[in-house]
C-alpha cells in the first residue's frame, strides 16, 4: 500500500504520465461537464419554480453559487500548488499554478459580476460595501496580482516563487470570504447550505443547483488541465516523448 | 416535470428581470468561450513551433523523458 502512494507520489510529478492521463481524461471530462451544465441550466432556467420574493432573477444562482464556490477552491489549490512548489521546487506545481490562476479569475470574474446583476433587482444597487462582496473583489485582485507576478519575463523561477508567495498569503482571504456573512451583518444572504445543518433550499431548486455546480466543476478542471498540457509541452518539448507523441500528430492530420 | 413559464414570450421575459438573468448567461458564455480559445489556439502554436524546431533539428534521440 505504501509502494503504491509512493509511485503515485512519484508520479504526479513526472510530466509525461500527467500529460497522458490528462489526455485521455480530458474528452469525457469536458463531455460530462458540457452535459451537466446544459441539463443543470435548463432545469434551472426553465423547470425549476420561481422565487417567492425575488422572482425570476433568482435563477443568476444556478451560474453564481458553482461560479463562487469554485473561485474560491481554485484558489485554494492555487495557494497549495505554491507550497508545493516553493517547499519542494516540483516543475508540475509550478504549471499548475499557471494554469489554474487564469481560470479561477475568470470563475471570480463570473461570479462577481453575476453576483452585482443579481443584486440590483434585489436590493436595487450595484455595488454595496458588504463584507462578502468586498472580500470576493480581493479574491478577483489576488488572482490577477499571481498572474501579474507569474508572467514576469526575466526568470521564470523567480517569477513562479513571487506568484507562489501572494498566492499563499492571500489566504487569509478565504476564510474571511466564507463566514463573513455570519461574522457580520450583511446585505448577502447567509448559507443555505451547510455541513450537518438544516436545509432552506427546495429540493426542486437545490437538484439543479447540485447537478450544474457538478458540471461546472468539471469544466474548471477540464480548462485547467488543457492549459497545464500547453505548459508541458511547452516545456519538455526537447524530450523524446514529446517527439514521439508530436509525430503522432502529425500523421493523424 | 412540467415548464414553470406559460410561453417563450414569459420565459425570455423572466418576470421582467430579463437584462439581469439573460446577461449573467450571456457573460457565462463569453468566458467559457474565451477559456476554451485561448488554450486551444495555444496548442497549435506551439505545434507550429515545435515541427518546425524538428525539422530544423531533426529528432531528438536523446531517449531522455
Amino acid at each position: 500500500m505504501w509502494q503504491a502512494l509512493k509511485r503515485f507520489h512519484h508520479r504526479l510529478g513526472s510530466p509525461k504520465w500527467f500529460f497522458d492521463l490528462s489526455g485521455r481524461c480530458l474528452p469525457y471530462l469536458m463531455g460530462a461537464a458540457s452535459l451537466l451544465i446544459l441539463v443543470g441550466l435548463i432545469w434551472g432556467l426553465a423547470f425549476a419554480p420561481t422565487e417567492r420574493v425575488q422572482g425570476d432573477s433568482y435563477r443568476i444562482m444556478y451560474i453564481h453559487v458553482p461560479a463562487a464556490t469554485i473561485a474560491q477552491s481554485a484558489y485554494l489549490m492555487l495557494a497549495l500548488a505554491g507550497i508545493i512548489s516553493l517547499v519542494w521546487r516540483i516543475k508540475m506545481a509550478d504549471w499548475l499554478a499557471r494554469s489554474i490562476a487564469p481560470v479561477g479569475a475568470s470563475f471570480c470574474l463570473l461570479a462577481f459580476v453575476t453576483g452585482t446583476l443579481w443584486g440590483k433587482p434585489t436590493w436595487g444597487v450595484w455595488f454595496v460595501q458588504d463584507a462578502r462582496i468586498v472580500s470576493v473583489m480581493v479574491l478577483f485582485f489576488l488572482y490577477l496580482g499571481v498572474i501579474a507576478l507569474q508572467s514576469a519575463a526575466d526568470n521564470p523561477r523567480q517569477s513562479a516563487n513571487a506568484g507562489a508567495v501572494l498566492a499563499i498569503v492571500g489566504l487569509v482571504n478565504i476564510p474571511i470570504i466564507k463566514y463573513s456573512v455570519e461574522w457580520w451583518s450583511t446585505v448577502h444572504q447567509p448559507a443555505s447550505l451547510s455541513v450537518g445543518g438544516k436545509l432552506s433550499i427546495a429540493s426542486s431548486m437545490l437538484f439543479p443547483l447540485a447537478i450544474s455546480f457538478v458540471g461546472f466543476y468539471a469544466l474548471f478542471l477540464g480548462l485547467t488541465l488543457m492549459r497545464v498540457r500547453n505548459c508541458i509541452l511547452s516545456s519538455e518539448y526537447r524530450t523524446r516523448w514529446v517527439n514521439l507523441w508530436l509525430e503522432r500528430q502529425f500523421s493523424k492530420n | 416535470m412540467a415548464p414553470h413559464f406559460h410561453s417563450w414570450g414569459d420565459f425570455f421575459a423572466m418576470g421582467g428581470h430579463a437584462p439581469y438573468v439573460w446577461g449573467s448567461y450571456l457573460l457565462m458564455l463569453m468566458i467559457i468561450i474565451w477559456n476554451l480559445f485561448v488554450p486551444v489556439m495555444r496548442q497549435k502554436q506551439l505545434r507550429r513551433q515545435l515541427k518546425r524546431w524538428l525539422a530544423l533539428t531533426g529528432s531528438r534521440k536523446d531517449g531522455s523523458s
